[in-house]
């Protein structure tokens, strides 16, 4: 364990029962299983002051993840570390004092704050639970809101006063209120328009820069993941299928469903309307996954062994991190 | 100008509601040609849906109310037409997909008869058997279901929209939309709801099917990447206004409109530099109920000119095929 | 709890526009300024003393002099139905206040916690929802023997439980929220949770079925004074003047007829009133 070492999650499972649970298979159709295998073994590191971004399609379980590593779940199995100590299994009381540390954003800007509460509370509400100087949490309320750059006379106003953009940056002044470590972020820009978002990409770059905090960066937007992120894992059906340095990762992917989940990326130039790599069928459903290789009845490249045998995770230079039987040579 | 298949000249559209009225579309022109796809691009609240739904009539009148401007199809102006001459357009004249298939597929019926339906009425119009012929009917569906990759047409046509996922489901609206081989089909954000490996898919079956029927497309999003992917021609849109128009090469070339240059700016580029900050747009998209007078992007451009408050300025051609509305460019 | 002014401005226009819910209203109004009326200035408010006894005076049909007739002991019918206002309206609004308290936080909890718990509170809920609320409130009255204090708890006990299961639908669907999500990111305690954003959240769809309800429990407080529980003689209320008219419904239909009326339109008043309310909730009204 390195001193850098902020959160380390040691083969997280898990699964939620549903009994009956209707789900969609590869071939797009209709059936139904008992337990969804949301995260199914994940192994990851977040250091201090880096930026992590996971990458999945529906069903690839990284909400659930993100809700792991946040504690709002417990997992079924595993370890959860926090700066070198356990707390996997630590009481609501225990956790709530270190909770200041994690914080989200969350996707949607419009149902992510209270729409009764104004913004000064909405923000002054992480603060409040750890903090019980009134005047102290009115400070750095007023502090966090003109740093995301809001003024502070709008601090009385309630969400549905302010754009899209505007409750994009109060749901930043909440997550940073407490000073936390890490943040993990949901899809931060995915509802907002492309001139917001761009805005509010580089809000986020500059805070990190000053908070020298961790992003934990999740989308499904590979650009926009790649921008703001060092590293990056590809998340398929519950596990992490594809670990690396961003851009090492993205030029050379070394897992058949990265290399189609890059190609697939729509590139803004006309003039790239190259064949895409071969991904058949529909994403499939977490309940209930292929034997082997989960990816292996789509893969092109797949063999009697990858339908047997679960791949177990190689690593190349770098710290480039494959699950596959076949990793592509590029 | 003959080779157009469908022409918007001059619409404008307001929506009169309490809270005020709103410019939804402001003397929009736009023409589509024969086996050609346009791709119509701009942020939420652009007016790009608006368009789509009054060119197939399905504009909500009220509140939406229609100041200006006509659509010329097939010779005649389709805002004219009554509710019925409009259902007889439908289908096998224009025909539309939208971003949740789920809403627009019946849920009480199968794939298989809603596709039948849409068959039985192109074979009506066409005078090909009055569609009685129940074999030729059903060997048509499973043909089409084959052609959009539906796994095992036989049984597919049996089951119910919710029995299948969302690339499947937009497969099925593809092929109803594209049965009844009508001469333009309006796709509204089909694959903004989709995962973006589904989406490739559902973007190439859409290229080849388009071709293979001969369809002009008006292909709407916000996403410019898939316009790109999918579009011969591209037009983009603010606050109900056409800022730029050019052929799909020529626009990510050279972008003329500040708005179009912004817009492409925004993005975060694949051989970008990473974190860098990207261009912004200071300001937001404005409320549609209050538009700024003159040229609407005006308080948002950087090379704002005294005329831009106050003078609206029209879409002109600067090179061939290449339109403008920007008094950088008219000058 | 902080409710904006560009929502009590649309609120109050969709009212305005529905001439039912302003008769609601206006017939609200009254009825709570009159019972404010009552207890501020006594029976000084009203041209007759309702006590007051005068067999002479018996059976006088409506007129000028007695706006609603006299009964069978000669007191204006007029003054006992105003002098009776208050008693309904702290019956009619402490049954439905106790009954949000009681339900709002017992459903909250319920449906926020979920499991175990909200188990049990749905088969208790059950149960009283089973029984019909008006032979509960009998059977109840019976048991506790006269008195308006009675009439109101009696009436309680089966009517808390219908705002339990409208809290605990609201925290059902609430609890799926991101800024709920948000809260326990944050650290927030449960029931923190449940008072700051669960309950505030929900309000509106009670506060209207609230309003809607205070007439029936109206309604239902004049049920049991018609049966004897309740307020008792030479006290005046509504329903006990409509039982005592009955045996001379032929020949002095105004002593049972009038104070009926009475009942019905406050309780129609509070109805439309709630209907206007139901309509402001309903987004296509708010266009």
């Amino acid at each position: 364990m390195s001193n850098s070492e902020l959160l380390r999650l040691e083969n997280i499972v898990r699964y939620f029962s549903a009994k009956g649970a209707m789900f969609y298979s590869e071939s797009g159709v209709l059936e139904t299983g008992s337990t969804i295998h949301a995260v199914d073994g994940v192994d990851l590191n977040i250091d201090r002051n880096s930026s992590l971004g996971i990458v999945g399609e529906s069903g690839c379980g990284k909400t659930t993840l993100a809700r792991t590593i946040l504690m709002l779940i417990k997992p079924t199995s595993g370890k959860l570390y926090f700066e070198g100590r356990e707390i996997t299994n630590l009481s609501y009381g225990e956790l709530a004092k270190i909770r200041p540390n994690f914080q989200m954003i969350f996707q949607d800007p419009f149902s992510s704050l209270d729409p009764r509460m104004r913004a000064k509370a909405i923000i002054a509400e992480p603060l409040s639970v750890v903090i019980k100087d009134r005047e102290k949490i009115g400070e750095r309320v007023r502090e966090v809101f003109e740093q995301v750059g809001l003024s502070v006379d709008q601090l009385n106003r309630f969400p549905n006063e302010f754009s899209g953009g505007q409750r994009q940056r109060i749901a930043i002044a909440r997550a940073l209120a407490t000073k936390p470590k890490l943040v993990i972020l949901d899809e931060p820009t995915s509802a907002l328009d492309a001139s917001t978002q761009a805005q509010i990409l580089n809000l986020l770059l500059d805070i990190q820069e000053e908070y020298e905090v961790s992003y934990v960066f999740i989308s499904h937007n590979v650009s926009v993941v790649r921008h703001m992120s060092d590293r990056i894992a590809v998340m398929y059906l519950g596990k992490i299928v594809e670990e690396g340095p961003v851009d090492e990762l993205l030029r050379r992917p070394k897992h058949p469903y990265t290399a189609a989940l890059i190609s697939s990326i729509p590139k803004p130039n006309p003039k790239a309307r190259g064949a895409m790599v071969e991904i058949r069928g529909e994403t499939p459903s977490p309940v209930n996954p292929p034997s082997g290789c989960r990816y292996h009845p789509r893969c092109p490249f797949a063999t009697e062994l990858c339908s047997q045998t679960e791949p177990p995770p190689q690593e190349f230079e770098n710290h480039h991190i494959v699950a596959c039987h076949y990793p592509l040579n590029r | 100008m003959t080779d157009h298949i469908i022409q918007v000249n001059e619409l404008s559209v307001v929506f009169e509601t309490l809270q005020g009225r709103y410019s939804a579309l402001d003397k929009v022109d736009l023409a589509i040609n024969k086996s050609e796809v346009v791709g119509l691009v701009g942020e939420s609240g652009c007016g790009k849906s608006t368009l789509a739904l009054a060119i197939m009539g399905l504009l909500p009148r009220p509140p939406a109310k229609v100041l200006s401007g006509c659509i010329m199809f097939n010779g005649t102006n389709l805002l004219t037409y009554t509710e019925k001459e409009m259902e007889k357009v439908r289908g096998t004249g224009i025909s539309m997909i939208f971003q949740e298939p789920l809403t627009s597929l019946n849920p009480l019926f199968t794939i298989g008869d809603q596709l039948s339906e849409t068959i039985r009425i192109k074979m009506q119009r066409q005078n090909e058997h009055d569609g009685r012929d129940e074999k030729k009917v059903r060997a048509e569906v499973v043909e089409w279901l084959k052609r959009v990759d539906l796994a095992d047409p036989e049984s597919a046509m049996e089951r119910y929209p919710h029995e299948w996922s969302g690339g499947m489901r937009q497969r099925v609206m593809i092929a109803m939309a594209l049965a009844a081989k009508p001469s333009l089909m309006l796709a509204d954000e089909p694959t903004s709801a989709l995962d973006v490996t589904t989406q490739a898919q559902i973007l190439t079956l859409v290229k080849s099917l388009v071709r293979e029927v001969k369809a002009s497309v008006l292909f709407i999003s916000h996403d410019l990447a898939v316009v790109a992917q999918i579009a011969d021609r591209v037009a983009v849109m603010y606050a109900g206004m056409v800022m730029e128009e050019a052929p799909v090469n020529e626009i990510f070339e050279n972008p003329l409109h500040p708005y179009t240059q912004s817009l492409m700016g925004a993005f975060p580029k694949e051989t970008g530099v990473r974190k860098a900050r990207l261009e912004t747009i200071p300001g937001s998209v404005p409320n549609l109920a209050r538009i700024p007078p003159g040229c609407p992007f005006h308080p948002r451009c950087k090379f704002v000119k005294d005329q831009c408050s106050t003078a609206r300025p029209g879409l002109r051609e600067t090179s061939p095929g290449h339109k403008v509305a920007c008094v950088m460019y008219t000058q | 709890m902080s409710i904006d002014r560009k929502e009590i401005a649309l609120t109050l226009d969709v009212l305005r526009r529905d001439r039912l819910a302003i008769g609601g209203i206006g017939v609200v109004v009254l009825f709570i300024l009159t019972s404010f009326a009552v207890l501020i200035f006594g029976n000084s408010l009203v041209p007759y003393d309702p006590t007051v006894v005068n067999i002479s005076a018996a059976f006088q049909a409506p007129s000028l002099q007695h706006l609603f007739g006299t009964d069978n002991l000669g007191r204006d019918i007029f003054s006992r139905c105003v002098v009776a206002a208050p008693i309904d309206a702290e019956i009619g609004f402490s049954i439905v206040l106790v009954s949000v308290l009681i339900g709002g936080i017992v459903g909250s909890w319920a449906g926020y916690v979920g499991g175990r718990v909200d188990e049990i509170l749905m088969r208790i809920t059950d149960i009283f929802i089973a029984v019909p609320t008006l032979v509960l409130a009998v059977a109840v009255g019976v048991a506790l023997g006269p008195g308006i204090e009675h009439v109101i708890e009696a009436n309680l006990v089966g009517w808390w439980p219908v705002y339990a299961r409208l809290a605990r639908a609201g925290a059902l669907s609430l609890k799926e929220s991101q800024f709920i999500e948000a809260a326990k990111v944050a650290g927030l305690a449960r029931f923190k949770i449940i008072i700051k954003h669960i309950i505030p959240n929900n309000i509106s769809p009670i506060l209207v079925y609230a309003t809607l309800d205070i007439g029936n429990a109206i309604l239902y407080a004049s049920v049991l004074s018609y049966l004897g529980m309740g307020a008792q003689p030479p006290q005046a209320e509504w329903g006990r003047m409509v039982f005592d008219g009955q045996v001379y419904l032929t020949n002095a239909w105004w002593m049972s007829i009038l104070p009926g009326l009475v009942i019905f339109t406050v309780a129609l008043g509070f109805n439309l009133f709630g209907d206007g309310l139901r309509d402001t909730l309903d987004p296509r009204y708010r266009k």
